[in-house]
């Protein structure tokens, strides 16, 4: 059984249909790549994963639970976490508290003390600025930070919106760098990109979103070749 | 003279300041500005009033009872009314006229149960009166200024150092952010209700008692007070609000002292005025940061 099971998922903001029956799966340990244009209804199927939005119509099942029109704070519980996009950390929190809330659902204090411990490794420049109010990094170090936030309680499945969004190259190879690795540590990674290429080269599967409905789906290296793709996503 | 006004300037100041911190702690959490709270800070008296002079409860118990309900009014406002209008997605000004309603409920019922005219409260507290050359600071004083600093150290501890004050700062600073945190916005936020209705309770049980009655016009007057105060620290910040009350009380007090006290309660609305004009983000207040 899949850990993510999405089936014909409907999503609305008042007349607005943003995601019209789109079904996606993801197994545990894969790493599964989300493509589309801005628009498409990438962040509003994450942001209905989670329950910060709530489905029109269809099923979500996570870890062989219908998690379906669940509140959040129940479904974070269950093991999913969002580095959402555009990063949204908490601006006049340190450093340190920001990592904290990503613990939030956490009971026991060692999970918190582990889990700043792992940010500071995988990233060493947040140990640099523990102290430092969030809303005063830079970009790359707030998505830092976010993907920090979102690996505290080490969940079964992480969500990457946009991680690459508005980052210099140098910093989007560190981040999908990154991806690997956590894919490494045996979390499960749904990830939102823009950036086929490299979106793509980190993963396992891919869908391709377009005005709310997946149009095309595969193994990502033959994604990386098909021609639709290439034409729309690859620059040809 | 001057260290008798100092104390008065104190006493009332340290009231503003709790009422203050309390609306500013709901208004961090949800933006808007919780018109109930003058409500509150006059029902807590009469309820006061009735266990005491009625039931002849003792004291304490009656202050106890007083903030609690209060409390518990707060939180289920919150619960049953500006949970429902959140989850309708209406705009914060329809919470906003929703909390007026209900001031206007709390204050109509009270004048209809209890009559327009004034109330005594008690304003013995079994605390001894300190000299100081000739100066007095009665013990409804000594009780106002120690409970009010207690409980800011309280409120602040909370607000600062526990995971329910890291909850309210999260959603004061992103709330979608907080949800995807898995914190649980809505009990967060009835929370805050409790606790801020419980601040303006614990004012307003003091007050009266320092002025040894109650009547339902100074809902008008703290609800003046609570805004400037918060105006004058800054809209949303806690220390802000302890100042700017602080510093409401004493302005207050000695310009009715020295001037004038035919305009103590314009001397808040000039405050306010002339601040929204100079500095609109207060003495404390930030700018607000803008959510990417
Ligand atoms: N909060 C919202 N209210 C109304 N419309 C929205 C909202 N969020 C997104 N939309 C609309 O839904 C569609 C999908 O948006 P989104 O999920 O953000 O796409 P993507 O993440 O793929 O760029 C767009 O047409 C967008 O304008
Ligand atoms: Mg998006």
């Amino acid at each position: 059984m899949p850990l993510l099971q999405v089936t014909d998922l409907h999503v609305s903001y008042g007349a607005i249909k943003a995601v019209q029956g789109i079904s996606f799966y993801l197994n545990e340990g894969e790493v599964v790549t989300l493509l589309g244009a801005n628009g498409a209804g990438k962040s509003t199927t994450m942001n209905t994963i989670i329950g910060i939005v709530k489905a029109s119509q269809g099923k979500i099942e996570f870890d062989g639970q219908d998690i379906t029109g669940m509140p959040s704070h129940q479904i974070i519980k269950r093991g999913i976490a969002l580095s959402p996009e555009g990063r949204q950390v908490f601006p006049r929190m340190s450093v340190t508290e920001n990592l904290k809330m990503g613990a939030y659902t956490a009971k026991d204090s060692k999970v918190v003390v582990k889990g700043i411990q792992q940010a500071f490794d995988l990233f060493p420049i947040l140990k640099e600025r523990q102290n430092q109010l969030a809303g005063t990094l830079s970009g790359g170090e707030q998505q830092m930070l976010a993907v920090a936030r979102a690996l505290m309680t080490d969940p079964k499945l992480l969500i990457l919106d946009e991680p690459s969004l508005g980052l210099a190259p140098i910093i989007v190879k560190d981040i999908f760098a990154l991806i690997t690795k956590i894919s490494q540590m045996g979390i499960t990674v749904l990830l939102v990109e823009q950036n086929a290429r490299m979106a793509l080269g980190v993963s396992d599967r891919g869908y391709v979103l377009e005005t709310g409905k997946i149009v095309i789906e595969g193994r990502s290296d033959d994604l990386l070749v098909n021609p639709e793709v290439r034409n729309a996503y690859l620059g040809g | 003279m001057f260290l008798q006004q100092v104390f008065n300037g104190l006493t009332i100041g340290m009231t503003y300041a709790l009422v203050a911190v309390g609306f500013s702690m709901v208004y961090g959490v949800l933006e808007l500005a919780n018109f109930a709270n003058g409500a509150f800070y006059i029902l807590a008296p009469y309820i006061l009033f009735l266990m005491f002079s009625s039931m002849s409860w003792g004291l304490l118990p009656a202050i106890i009872l007083a903030i609690i309900v209060t409390g518990v009014v707060g939180a289920l406002m919150d619960h049953f009314i500006l949970a429902t209008i959140r989850k309708n997605k209406a705009p914060v000004s329809s919470s906003m006229v929703a909390t007026l309603g209900v001031s206007t409920v709390i204050t109509n019922g009270l004048i209809a149960i209890f009559g327009s005219d004034t109330k005594p409260i008690p304003s013995n507290v079994g605390i001894d009166s300190i000299h100081i050359s000739t100066a007095i600071l009665t013990g409804t004083q000594v009780l106002i200024i120690i409970a009010a600093v207690i409980i800011m150290v309280v409120l602040s501890l909370i607000v600062y150092k526990t995971k329910l004050g890291s909850a309210m700062r999260s959603i004061a600073q992103n709330g979608t952010a907080a949800r995807m945190m898995g914190v649980n916005v809505n009990s967060i936020i009835t929370i805050t209700f409790f606790i801020g209705s419980a601040c303006a309770a614990i004012a307003g049980a003091m007050t009266s008692m320092y002025y040894g009655s109650v009547d339902t016009m100074l809902y008008f007057s703290v609800s003046v007070k609570t805004f400037a105060s918060v105006i004058l620290g800054g809209i949303g910040s806690v220390p802000g609000a302890m100042l700017g009350g602080m510093l409401i009380g004493m302005l207050e007090t000695f310009i009715t002292g020295y001037v004038t006290s035919a305009y103590r309660d314009t001397i808040s609305f000039m405050i306010i005025i002339v601040l929204l004009i100079v500095r609109p983000t207060g003495l404390l207040g930030q700018k607000k940061i803008t959510k990417v």
